[in-house]
């Protein structure tokens, strides 16, 4: 039992008693042992054998191509550089270019700064135009702008539009109208497209 | 290769390491040459225990030494320029295995590949049998969990010490040798077993 215990502890060793990693005490003993056990020996050898079949088979059939590889490498690192080398040379010139698209596209848009209610707000995309519309059908006739289309001589509907959208020639503003219809669904409308 | 080469290898052409990074770092691209030729070699057998694939390890390998020529410059010399090389191969091998893993979950990869190899008997050809021990000797690695292949190329094929593929590799020296001790064994029993069948 006692020698038994002993050759597991010594076949622990036995990978790397050759390797130099071992204690020198260690070793020795190792060593010692061997000399005296033919199971362990065995298993020595055997390690061994195994090391030296797995090295040969690699160093064997390994190619030696690091050359080619350099080359490779060499090549790969050469073609991104000059990829950068590309960007580099038309990025200020893409850069002016977008610089200009952007400007030119700042100086002719419709002017909307105007408007009640900008065309791409989420208040349902709603316009002036749709907006005055909408009120001179709907509430010409309301009892809320009834006082303010007397005084102004607004006499129809198509008067309040015009009135919604020229106001300078007509006594009466478009704030004027909003707050008299107090409602507040045009209160919200108005004051996004203003803010 | 030999002990005495790999500390030689340090020294190629009298130019150390740190000469040829101090050289790089100034804007001479030979340096970075040198250190592939110096190199490559060792790395590409290491990739190829590893990952247990020619074609798979050459890739790595210069992939390795794209982000090797990448972060040069960078490099502060705290760690010596093959531990650095390692750690970058060994993490590309890690994460390359990882992306292996998903596929042969679903595949059927067991010790039957293994056993499976056919004998050299019906061919006579030399090479044929070298090609054959080395296919054996790559799929009996495959058995093995990739840190134990990694600890097992590096000590072997490289001889590094265990300390430097602790470092290398992020675990305790510890660890190091119970992976080789673990590798060392199922090899064993593997190699072992296939000889019975074939001649090794």
């Amino acid at each position: 039992m006692e020698r038994t215990m002993n050759c597991d502890r010594i076949k622990e060793h036995l990978p790397f008693i050759d390797d130099g990693s071992l204690d020198s005490n260690v070793e020795a003993f190792v060593r010692e042992h061997l000399k005296n056990c033919p199971e362990c020996r065995k298993e020595h050898d055997e390690i061994k054998n195994i090391k030296r079949i797995v090295q040969s088979a690699f160093t064997e059939n390994i190619p030696d191509n690091a050359h080619a590889m350099l080359r490779n490498i060499t090549s790969r690192i050469q073609s991104r550089k000059n990829t950068i080398e590309i960007y580099r040379r038309i990025l200020p010139s893409a850069a002016a270019i977008l610089i200009t698209v952007m400007l030119g596209y700042f100086a002719f848009i419709p002017d909307r700064s105007g408007d009640l209610v900008p065309q791409n707000t989420l208040n349902a995309g709603i316009t002036d135009e749709e907006l005055f519309d909408y009120i001179a059908e709907n509430h010409f006739d309301s009892y809320e702008l009834y006082e303010l289309v007397d005084e102004a001589e607004i006499i129809d509907e198509y008067d309040l539009r015009d009135a919604l959208f020229h106001h300078e020639y007509f006594t009466v503003t478009v704030d004027d109208i909003i707050e008299a219809l107090d409602y507040e669904e045009f209160n919200d409308l108005y004051v996004s497209a203003y803010n | 290769m030999k002990k005495s080469e790999h500390s030689n290898s340090f020294k190629v052409k009298n130019i150390t390491d740190a000469e040829l990074i101090k050289r790089f770092k100034k804007g001479d691209e030979s340096a970075f040459s040198e250190i592939v030729l110096r190199y490559q070699p060792r790395l590409l057998i290491v990739a190829t225990a590893v990952l247990g694939d020619d074609d798979e390890a050459m890739d790595m390998v210069q992939e390795a030494f794209i982000k090797t020529y990448d972060n040069l410059k960078s490099f502060r010399g705290e760690s010596s320029l093959y531990t650095w090389l390692y750690r970058i191969l060994y993490n590309l091998c890690i994460s390359s295995l990882r992306k292996k893993k998903i596929v042969s979950f679903f595949s059927f990869d067991s010790h039957e590949e293994f056993y499976n190899i056919p004998s050299n008997e019906s061919d006579p050809m030399d090479n044929l049998k070298n090609k054959e021990i080395y296919n054996a000797v790559k799929t009996a690695m495959k058995q093995l969990p990739a840190k134990q292949r990694m600890v097992f190329a590096m000590k072997q094929f490289d001889e590094l010490k265990h300390y430097e593929i602790a470092k290398i590799m992020g675990i305790t020296e510890g660890a190091v040798k119970a992976s080789y001790f673990h590798a060392i064994r199922k090899l064993r029993e593997l190699l072992y077993r296939y000889g019975e069948n074939n001649e090794l």
